[in-house]
């Protein structure tokens, strides 16, 4: 390789088959990550912590297994963030958060641990949402987090540090995690791509908790393929989590170039195409009609408990973290941002017959979702139904000039999938007249994960949206 | 949503709450509060009337048989 930039632009399966022939030193991709965030994170804030000493170190290491013939496969001397509310031993570990800005874990996540064991070079953690209870990585702790195709406007969140690391080529993949959307939301914001997977697919344990029923851990990269390289090392059974399941883990990039002639994609119109910016709507009739050359079929489904999704998102996010935060909410509420302390105090207000209603609902939405399944193998639909706000915004504007509260309006989508637990893939599928980036949603059923690689890697060898970088 | 029933709501829950917060969550909770009362009279439907919360612990014996 000629140039360090060139590097960078290399996806991470590209730069793992170069680093196993010994074309390229892990070394040399350590050094362009930390020089890229020392010349981009000032601004965009993207890290919380780099470790800017240990991560040359372990890339020597790395460099020399692998010149001594142990290589542990495709993230091996991979320059990885990881999202700071998951645990690494001896390692600050902020969740974003004052409460927690002087803890040091005992022991490492298992998604951190199974990274690190697959030969990933941890480059840093990356900022986020207060406690992830939010969507705008507006941290007022460790400054707001800042969209790298605009720095003028947000990066989503709560995962927005991961989203605008990635998408800044300041790593080659990032961990980030989910509960109501906060992998997907930054992925579509950002330009990249993301998975929240199945609920107990991927273990939790080591990870702070927003809400325990909805909570999940995914990778977020540049592409379909990355992003199944990843999933890979961190997915199956954990025993130090109750809730992960015991069920057999795929080759995620086996059918990747297998194509989607005959896959039914499920659209739900009167919920999917309501209540978009325009240029969004644009872009996900783009994607249907890409993916129906791809050989796909497109299938109008009825879900009528699909309305009330948000309300249901919204109470149930609201008391499962503030029962984690209970405690501190009472010695130590100076110590929140303002917004995060807000929606605490209102998760203490409601009442246990709003929680348990809202868990009902989930298995009505769940069954109605796995019904459709019958007849259709996924669906299709926007990630968020606008495209990135100005940095601090609470508000946004989605139709007609009526301004609506950012935190509902922005779970139109993603809450299908927390609240069902189906896995979910977020990909880039267009730019607004602004240029910034566009998302879309492909839901799945339980444990599908690689059917939505299939289809997004489609969907990237026919479209170059994941391909284009912010300037 | 007033801001003495945020005081007496917040006084149940043994959450202490100064005046100045009263007004950040009353408006807040008035629209949450009102979104999951409309979800409640939906479930509260006969329709729905044997739909567990799916928090309840399940053991299915017989593979998909919660499908």
């Amino acid at each position: 390789m000629s140039t360090e930039t060139s590097f960078l632009d290399l996806t991470l399966a590209e730069a793992a088959a170069l680093v196993q022939r010994l074309e390229l030193s892990p070394v040399e991709l350590v050094n362009a990550c930390l020089d890229r965030i020392a010349q981009t994170d000032e601004v965009l804030r993207a890290y919380i912590t780099v470790y800017e000493e240990e991560a040359p170190k372990v890339a020597a290491a790395a460099e020399t297994m692998i010149r001594a013939g142990h290589h542990l496969g495709p993230l091996h001397g991979m320059p990885i963030g990881l999202k700071d509310n998951i645990a690494l031993k001896g390692l600050r570990t902020t969740a974003g958060s004052r409460i927690l800005a002087d803890w040091i874990p005992d022991e490492d996540a298992t998604v951190a641990a199974r990274l690190k064991g697959a030969g990933a070079i941890i480059i840093g953690k990356t900022n986020m949402h207060e406690f992830a209870w939010g969507g705008t990585s507006a941290n007022p702790h460790y400054g707001f987090v800042r969209n790298p195709w605009d720095t003028d406007r947000f990066p989503a969140g709560s995962s927005g540090g991961s989203g605008a690391a990635v998408a800044a080529r300041t790593c080659f993949g990032a961990l980030g995690t989910d509960t109501g959307g906060s992998i997907r939301l930054p992925s579509a914001i950002n330009g990249i791509t993301g998975i929240r997977p199945t609920i107990g697919r991927v273990s939790n344990f080591g990870v702070t908790p927003l809400a325990w029923s909805m909570d999940t851990v995914g990778p977020m990269t540049r592409t379909v393929e990355d992003c199944a390289l990843m999933f890979g090392a961190i997915a199956g059974h954990d025993p130090k989590d109750d809730g992960c399941a015991l069920v057999a883990v795929e080759d995620y990039t086996a059918d990747l170039d297998r194509g989607i002639e005959g896959v039914r994609i499920g659209v739900v119109s009167d919920y999917f195409f309501h209540h978009l910016q325009a240029p969004v709507r644009d872009a996900v009739r783009g994607v249907l009609e890409t993916l129906g050359k791809l050989g796909a079929t497109v299938v109008e489904v009825e879900l009528d408990h699909i309305h009330g999704n948000i309300s249901a998102q919204l109470t149930i996010e609201s008391c499962e973290p503030s029962t984690y935060h209970q405690r501190w909410l009472r010695e130590r509420p100076q110590d929140y941002g303002d917004d995060v302390r807000v929606l605490l105090e209102l998760g203490e207000l409601h009442l246990a017959t709003h929680y348990l209603q809202a868990q009902r609902y989930r298995s009505l939405l769940r069954r109605q979702f796995l019904d459709a399944f019958k007849s259709v193998d996924m669906f299709v639909c926007p990630t968020l139904p606008f495209t990135a706000t100005p940095i601090g915004a609470t508000t946004v504007v989605i139709e007609d000039g009526v301004e609506e509260d950012m935190l509902a309006a922005i779970m139109q989508f993603t809450g299908v999938p927390s609240l069902t637990g189906l896995p979910s893939l977020a990909i880039p599928c267009g730019f607004d007249g602004g240029g910034l980036p566009i998302g879309m949603q492909v839901i799945g059923q339980p444990f599908g994960e690689a059917a939505l690689f299939r289809l997004g890697a489609a969907f990237q060898s026919a479209t170059d949206f994941h391909e284009r970088a912010p300037t | 949503m007033d801001e003495q029933t945020v005081r007496e709501l917040a006084r149940v829950a043994d959450l202490a709450l100064g005046d100045e917060r009263l007004g950040l969550i009353a408006p807040q909770l008035d629209a949450w509060l009102a979104a999951a009362n409309e979800l409640s009279r939906k479930l509260e439907a006969d329709e729905h009337r044997a739909v567990l919360p799916i928090t309840v612990f399940r053991h299915p014996t017989v593979e998909g048989r919660e499908e």
